[in-house]
């Protein structure tokens, strides 16, 4: 550890939030820049304002780094089946974001709950916003088991698995499609759940049990769908 | 036909100026972009980092080789100088226009032509 990274531990910990490259490249840089501010500032003040413009400046640079290094890996490393079945992932999720929104303003507008909504009445719709996260789920599920699963770029399964920055397309729309799905099944049963902590866990068995009773499982709700 | 020339963002354009006298490191670019602004350009590390490397990916500016890494140099390259020359000329012709257009009313207060 340098003598300017044992001067300014904490900043240079917030440093670290660079993406590698960049840190390499400038980060000796900034950190001796702030030091060469923090010498010249004529009092305890002045160093107080230094470092609150200092510290208020850096998130933002940091995301924008991020951003373009997670994009140059996307460009350069990461496969084209999952770049496209990212995309193709995330497109079959917006017929939901798009039921949600319109179920939302039919509880505004018309006061209608859920089964007596919009969302509920639309039977194709109700299948697509089940079918296509699953579908979804499925698709992006699959592309990151062939990218785990593929010795190349000679790095072992384990260190694929957790390169979420080659992955995270299919990843991010996976995790979403699952997200929804969790949300579709069991959105009845978490009045059970979201109680004290205290009378949850004296009352395990009946909180079970109120959350298998109220939690719908994906064949009921297709077969609700299609009734409809 | 001239290509449309996109207008460096102020702060790559300041950097530029900062430069265009001599090569600096980070903390003297800082300094010369605040003297050369009136002090209204109060430049941050990580903003002037950030806005350093984009104009090194540009090929604007480059490092000069030296072992001290934690005070680099940086000076314009052939293609920055041409850069700046033309932003300068597009401010030039701006200021002429805008001197052309100024009128005054009758009380000799400047106000902008129609």
């Amino acid at each position: 550890m340098g003598r300017l990274e044992q001067r300014y531990r904490v900043f240079s910990a917030f440093l670290k939030l660079y993406p590698p490259d960049y840190r390499n490249r400038y980060g000796q840089e900034i950190l001796q820049l702030t030091a060469d501010m923090l010498d010249e500032a004529p009092g305890r003040f002045a160093r107080l304002l230094i470092w609150s413009r200092v510290l208020a400046d850096l998130p933002l640079n940091i995301i924008v780094q991020q951003c373009s290094y997670v994009g140059g890996i996307m460009y350069k490393d990461t496969p084209g089946y999952i770049k496209r079945n990212g995309v193709v992932a995330g497109v079959m999720l917006l017929p939901f974001v798009g039921a949600l929104v319109a179920n939302l303003l039919d509880q505004l507008v018309n006061n209608h709950d859920l089964y007596n909504s919009w969302l509920w009445r639309a039977p194709a719709l109700a299948t697509w916003i089940l079918y296509l996260p699953i579908l979804a789920f499925l698709v992006a599920g699959i592309s990151y088991a062939v990218y785990v699963s593929r010795g190349a770029g000679g790095k072992t399964w384990l260190k694929r698995a957790l390169n979420i920055v080659v992955s995270w397309p299919v990843l991010v729309s996976g995790l979403t499609a699952f997200a929804i799905l969790f949300a579709v099944a069991f959105h009845d049963s978490v009045h059970c759940w979201v109680q004290s902590p205290a009378h949850v866990a004296t009352h395990l068995s009946q909180t079970w049990q109120c959350s298998e009773r109220n939690t719908i499982s994906l064949p009921t709700v297709f077969k609700r769908a299609f009734e409809l | 036909m001239k290509r449309s020339m996109q207008l460096l963002p102020q702060l790559s354009f300041s950097i530029l100026m900062a430069l265009s006298l001599k090569p600096r490191h980070g903390y003297e670019i800082m300094k010369q972009v605040k003297e050369d602004s009136l002090g209204k350009i109060n430049l941050n590390p990580a903003s002037l980092y950030t806005a350093i490397k984009q104009l090194t990916d540009d090929g604007l500016i480059e490092e000069l080789p030296q072992e001290d890494t934690r005070r680099r140099y940086y000076q314009l390259t052939k293609e920055g100088w041409q850069r700046l020359n033309a932003e300068l000329e597009y401010f030039d012709n701006t200021v002429k226009l805008a001197r052309q257009r100024k009128a005054y009313d009758s009380n000799g207060v400047m106000v902008w032509a129609a």
